[in-house]
């Protein structure tokens, strides 16, 4: 069930109307019904993985427990090891399995020898790298004594399924959602209207932006030695509005989801495309994924204390596990790599966190200067954001290739695409963007001083255009990762 | 959480207000003909199918035919009221298709079967470029034929036409006039369903000829020199082998629908204007299951060699298919097929 089809727009207001006309008398189930929505909301996808999920997280509530009464230290090890083994596990045999099986035997081929190795036929579980790192993260806090195991499985199990965040995010923290889970919920006027308000301008990025830059990005990126480097450079403009539309509009509807249940989830986004330096892009980028890797991963591995050497070492880590995480191929960690390079200049010189505030705040205009660096941004990210969506590595240089000549002069080409309207588009989005960049979501307090005629219209236009750009729907980008 | 629920509704009232304007303007103008029954079922627009309004007359009509043409828009182009002239006690449905798959062909001739039709007649056109290549599926919208409930397939056509997003949709719904290729608003027959004519003795002697005007010579004139009437290579070339394994099931339940009816039946293989020949491999395939009741006017001939005979390159003047029905009928007896 996605987002963005009429099944959920069905799914949606029962859950939320069967939820709190429960009465206060049933507020304790509250979260045993979350649950089981949750259940149905991902078996509407699979049911068979259903179970992969239930194991998944009653290893974890069993292992946190486990941890938690063990008597000696060797213990606490089997478990939490037992944990991050087979949560692992799990992940590297339906994620990386084959990846891993095809370099070796291509490894193989290249000295010669001819192996056919074994490959699995199996679909990647919706979700999967979502679920397993929020399990990963709670096993983690145990074992060094930062959180206590949850000893209600019911609301362990809503913390790794709440359906907004199941399958692709944000990736939550024990310490910020349980407490939200465990605490009983009264129905929030404003926190639900808000939400609503973030439901629509998620679907806006989606259906609208998305799902239109797709089709442009789709054009140039198939056939890429068809195009001229005009149309390239387009194609991988439109790209770069195309992933950022559909992910934090997924995120934004998942965001705005959980607020109808009075829930509020970790932000995801924070306005990438106007970050001054790549530092700050990925302050802004996928959150809660960066914000897991600098916590468990680049931290312990050092951060940014020692010596220069390791310093890079770490960065170039962190990436490069990023970009794997995304996906089983050469194509994401090259892009990870990528962004280690462009981030190594600011992490050297300590200008990385010059950045911590949004651009041009209380001013309506950015500086000269600071327009330069978003555009400078701009333009590295989308370079990085080619190898992201080709199909493999010689793709992404054959585009990079083609987008180099003096055919990028040339006027653009996509067949039967009116480049007007998208640009329209893109143009009234990048400005509602620019005019909520101090918010949380960019239609958080837009207009809501204004009176209700002027409000709604507001509201309505923006489901037309929703209505109007319907039909070209695309899966979620992230749902594969 | 009240105060929420009024405001939403409220907030809703509005577009579910157009939106029921929006319905109610739908079912009065019912522009597939769902809500009939109507006096005739002619194709008016574009987008309606030709195949589902020619089921729909059927349903509606006495049922009391015993003949019937079946094939592509190709077949627009026969007749059935010349048929009748020529064929004793016949008669003729035009059971009219855009596109007809030999799935579909056989859906029909099972269905009349199924409900106890005397099918003594059938005039049965195929294409060499459309006929068998859709792995014998079927494409029929109407619901007797894909099993849906009468109401899902009229939401269906309703969902279909509010989300199609065209400024001419609307304006068909608000009574105003749309021109172009959405209005082609042709005028069948109302007993024998033929589709761009209502019969008439008129009409029928004007069947044998050009019936060009000026202006259709000029338009043909310019579709040649653009290139879009392109030159052919004028030697003989085959269509590749198209009868699946599947096609040939369906084909061998046609021949036996016809066989255990005694029908009189012609197939006739259409000439079509990129001059490709029906291949001897398919042709061999049709002769098991329709014996010598096949006329085959594909490949390089006569018809294809002339451009003005396809004013629009797909399709063919009504004249060949007259020449073409006079030469077959004349050529075979036109009695019931003894077994």
């Amino acid at each position: 069930m996605l987002f963005n089809t009429i099944s959920y727009g069905i799914f949606l207001p029962v859950i939320f109307i069967l939820y709190w006309t429960m009465g206060v008398r049933f507020r304790k189930i509250q979260n045993p019904f979350l649950l089981v929505a949750s259940y149905f909301f991902y078996a509407c996808w699979d049911w068979r993985f259903l179970f992969l999920l239930m194991f998944s997280t009653v290893l974890d509530y069993y292992t946190g427990l486990k941890m938690e009464d063990a008597t000696t230290l060797f213990r606490k090890k089997f478990w939490f090891w037992l944990s991050i083994i087979v949560n692992l596990g799990f992940l590297g045999v339906f994620k990386y399995f084959n990846f891993f099986t095809l370099s070796f035997s291509r490894l193989l081929d290249s000295f010669g020898f001819e192996v056919h190795l074994w490959t699995l036929s199996v679909i990647l579980p919706v979700g999967i790298s979502f679920y397993t790192f929020h399990g990963l993260s709670y096993v983690i806090d145990i074992y060094y004594n930062r959180i206590n195991p949850e000893r209600n499985f019911v609301d362990y199990s809503l913390f790794v399924s709440f359906f907004p965040l199941l399958v692709a995010g944000p990736i939550e923290r024990a310490t910020h959602l349980l407490p939200q889970i465990k605490s009983q919920r009264a129905f929030d006027f404003e926190k639900a209207k808000a939400g609503l308000r973030q439901i629509l301008w998620g679907l806006f990025k989606k259906v609208v932006i998305a799902d239109q830059c797709a089709e442009f990005a789709n054009i140039a990126f198939n056939n890429s030695s068809q195009h001229s480097g005009s149309t390239l450079a387009l194609g991988a403009l439109f790209f770069t509005f195309q992933i950022y539309g559909d992910f934090s509009g997924y995120s934004d509807i998942a965001l705005g989801t959980a607020k109808l249940f009075g829930i509020d989830l970790l932000r995801n986004f924070a306005y990438p495309y106007f970050s001054r330096d790549i530092a700050e892009f990925w302050r802004r980028w996928h959150i809660s994924l960066s914000s897991w890797f600098r916590d468990y991963l680049y931290i312990p591995l050092g951060g940014s204390k020692g010596s220069t050497w390791i310093q890079v070492r770490n960065v170039f880590i962190i990436f490069i596990v990023s970009g794997f995480w995304h996906g089983a191929s050469f194509t994401f960690i090259i892009w990870g790599f990528l962004n280690a390079l462009f981030i190594l200049p600011s992490v050297l010189f300590k200008t990385n966190r010059n950045n911590l505030e949004i651009v041009a705040k209380g001013r309506i205009f950015p500086t000269v200067g600071e327009l330069g660096s978003m555009i400078f941004t701009f333009i590295l990210t989308n370079l990085a954001w080619v190898f992201f969506r080709s199909n493999s590595v010689q793709h992404a240089f054959q585009f990079l290739v083609g987008m180099a000549n003096e055919t990028l002069f040339s006027a653009p080409v996509f067949a039967g695409k009116s480049l007007t309207v998208i640009g329209l588009v893109l143009a009234f989005f990048v400005l509602i963007e620019w005019i909520g960049r101090e918010k949380q979501f960019a239609l958080e307090e837009l207009g809501t001083r204004s009176p209700r005629l002027i409000r709604w219209s507001f509201y309505y236009a923006l489901g037309f255009l929703i209505f109007y750009f319907s039909g070209a729907e695309q899966q979620f980008i992230y749902f594969q990762f | 959480m009240n105060k929420f629920i009024r405001t939403l509704l409220l907030f809703f009232a509005a577009p579910v207000l157009l939106v029921m304007v929006v319905v109610g303007l739908y079912l009065k103008k019912d522009v597939y003909m769902d809500f009939g029954p109507y006096p005739n079922y002619s194709w008016k627009y574009y987008f309606q199918q030709l195949d589902d309004l020619s089921t729909k007359k059927y349903l509606q009509s006495e049922k009391n035919y015993n003949s019937f043409i079946l094939g592509s828009s190709r077949s627009v182009g026969v007749y059935g009221c010349y048929l009748q002239s020529k064929i004793p006690n016949s008669r003729f449905f035009h059971y009219g298709s855009w596109s007809e798959s030999i799935g579909a062909i056989h859906q029909k001739l099972w269905f009349l079967d199924s409900t106890g039709v005397d099918i003594q007649n059938v005039v049965l056109y195929i294409d060499t470029d459309n006929t068998f290549h859709q792995d014998g599926s079927s494409f029929s919208q109407h619901y007797i034929f894909t099993g849906a409930t009468e109401t899902m397939y009229r939401l269906k056509h309703m969902k279909t036409y509010l989300l199609a997003k065209d400024l001419d949709y609307m304006k068909i719904l608000l009574g105003m006039d749309v021109h172009g290729e959405i209005f082609p608003n042709w005028k069948s027959d109302k007993i024998t369903n033929d589709c761009q004519h209502q019969c008439s003795a008129a009409v029928i002697s004007k069947y044998g000829f050009r019936n060009q005007t000026h202006r259709d010579s000029v338009k043909i004139d310019s579709m040649l020199n653009v290139g879009f009437l392109y030159a052919r290579k004028n030697v003989p070339q085959n269509s590749g082998d198209q009868i699946s394994e599947i096609e040939e099931i369906k084909l061998a339940a046609i021949s036996e629908i016809l066989k255990k009816h005694h029908t009189n039946f012609y197939v006739v293989i259409t000439p079509l204007y990129d001059q490709f020949r029906f291949n001897t491999r398919d042709l061999n395939i049709l002769k098991k299951y329709f014996g010598n009741r096949i006329s085959d006017f594909s490949g390089v001939n006569s018809f294809t060699n002339d451009p003005y005979n396809f004013p629009d390159r797909k399709h063919f003047l009504p004249m060949i298919s007259k020449i073409m029905l006079d030469s077959v009928l004349n050529e075979k007896d036109n009695t019931r097929i003894k077994l």
